[in-house]
C-alpha cells in the first residue's frame, strides 16, 4: 500500500488523541469525586448559603 | 450521576468501540484506493468525520449558550453543556487539521498552505481554545456563563465561514464532497457508504465524550460550591485556602 506511513500515522493520532482525551475526563472526574462530601470523612454538616445553583449571583 | 447517565454512557461507549472497529475495516480494507489519489485518500475517512463532529460540537455550544442567555430557559446546566462540547470540539478540530496535514503531505506535497479552508479552520481552533480560557477565568457562576455564552455564539459565526470557504475562494482544498450547494455527493458506491459510516460512529463517539464531559463539569461545579459553603462557614480553614486555589 503505497504511503502508508502516512495512513497509519493519521489513524493511530486519532485513536491515540481520542483515547488520551477519554482517559483524561476519567482522570479527573476521579480527582473531583474524592472531594465530594459523600466521599470524604467530614463529620461537619455542609452549611448552605441559601442560595440555588441556577439563582443569578 | 444518575443511573440512567450511567448507563447511557456505558452503552454508547460499547457501540462507539464497535463503531470505530467496523469503520478502521471498512477503510481500510473494503473501501477501494482512488483513482487519483491512491491508497492516501483513505485518510479522508478520519479527517471528514472529525470535521463534521467538530461542527456538531461548536453547533451544541452555541445553542446551549443561546439556551442560557434567554431568561425562561436561564440554568448553569446549559452552561456546563457548552463547556463541555466546546472542550470536545477543540479536540477534534486539532485532529481535523492533523488529519488533513497528513492527507496534504503525500497528495499535495506540503503540510499546510495559507489556503481558505485550512486558515479558517485554524482561526475556528483558536477561537474556541480563547473561548475555553475565557471559563477559566475566576468569578461568579453567572458572571462568567454569561460572557462565556456570548463568546460561543459570536464564534460559531466561523464555522459556515469554514464550510462555504472553499466556495467563496479558490482554493487548493477540494470542494465538499456530500454537503455541496446542489446537494449532490462527489464520490459512490462503497466510499460513501464508508464516509458515512465514518459520520455515524464519530456522531456516537461524540455523544459518549460528551455525557462524559457534562457529568464531570457538573461535579466540578457541585464541588466548587461545597468549597465556597465551607470556606464561608468557616468550618475548615484548610478548606478555605483551597477555595481560591482552582
Amino acid at each position: 500500500m503505497r504511503d502508508a506511513g502516512y495512513i497509519a500515522a493519521g489513524y493511530l493520532v486519532t485513536a491515540a488523541a481520542v483515547a488520551t482525551y477519554a482517559w483524561s475526563i476519567r482522570t479527573r472526574m476521579r480527582r473531583v469525586t474524592r472531594l465530594l462530601p459523600e466521599n470524604t470523612p467530614r463529620s461537619a454538616t455542609v452549611p448552605s448559603l441559601g442560595a440555588t445553583e441556577d439563582r443569578e449571583g | 450521576m444518575t443511573r440512567s447517565l450511567r448507563w447511557a454512557i456505558r452503552v454508547t461507549g460499547v457501540i462507539a468501540l464497535v463503531g470505530i472497529a467496523a469503520l478502521a475495516w471498512m477503510a481500510l480494507i473494503v473501501a477501494p484506493p482512488d483513482a487519483v489519489q491512491g491508497d492516501a485518500q483513505r485518510l479522508m475517512y478520519v479527517h471528514v468525520p472529525a470535521a463534521w463532529l467538530a461542527y456538531l460540537a461548536y453547533f451544541v455550544t452555541a445553542a446551549s449558550s443561546v439556551l442560557y442567555l434567554i431568561p425562561r430557559t436561564r440554568s448553569l446546566r446549559w452552561d456546563a453543556l457548552a463547556g463541555a462540547s466546546a472542550e470536545i470540539g477543540v479536540v477534534f478540530t486539532a485532529l481535523t487539521i492533523v488529519a488533513g496535514s497528513l492527507w496534504a503531505r503525500p497528495v499535495w506535497g506540503i503540510w499546510w498552505t495559507w489556503d481558505a479552508r485550512l486558515v479558517t479552520t485554524a482561526v475556528l481552533f483558536f477561537l474556541y481554545l480563547g473561548y475555553l480560557a475565557l471559563r477559566r477565568v475566576p468569578g461568579a457562576a453567572h458572571a462568567r456563563a454569561r460572557r462565556s455564552a456570548i463568546v460561543a455564539i459570536v464564534a460559531f459565526a466561523d464555522v459556515p465561514i469554514v464550510h462555504l470557504s472553499v466556495i467563496w475562494w479558490r482554493t487548493l482544498h477540494q470542494q465538499p464532497t456530500v454537503l455541496n450547494p446542489e446537494l449532490d455527493p462527489q464520490i459512490h458506491g462503497v466510499m460513501l457508504t464508508t464516509l458515512m459510516v465514518g459520520v455515524a460512529v464519530y456522531t456516537v463517539v461524540y455523544v459518549h465524550l460528551l455525557l462524559r464531559r457534562y457529568a464531570l463539569a457538573r461535579a466540578e461545579s457541585r464541588r466548587e460550591e461545597l468549597l465556597l459553603a465551607w470556606a464561608v462557614s468557616g468550618d475548615d480553614p484548610e478548606v478555605g485556602r483551597m477555595v481560591v486555589v482552582r
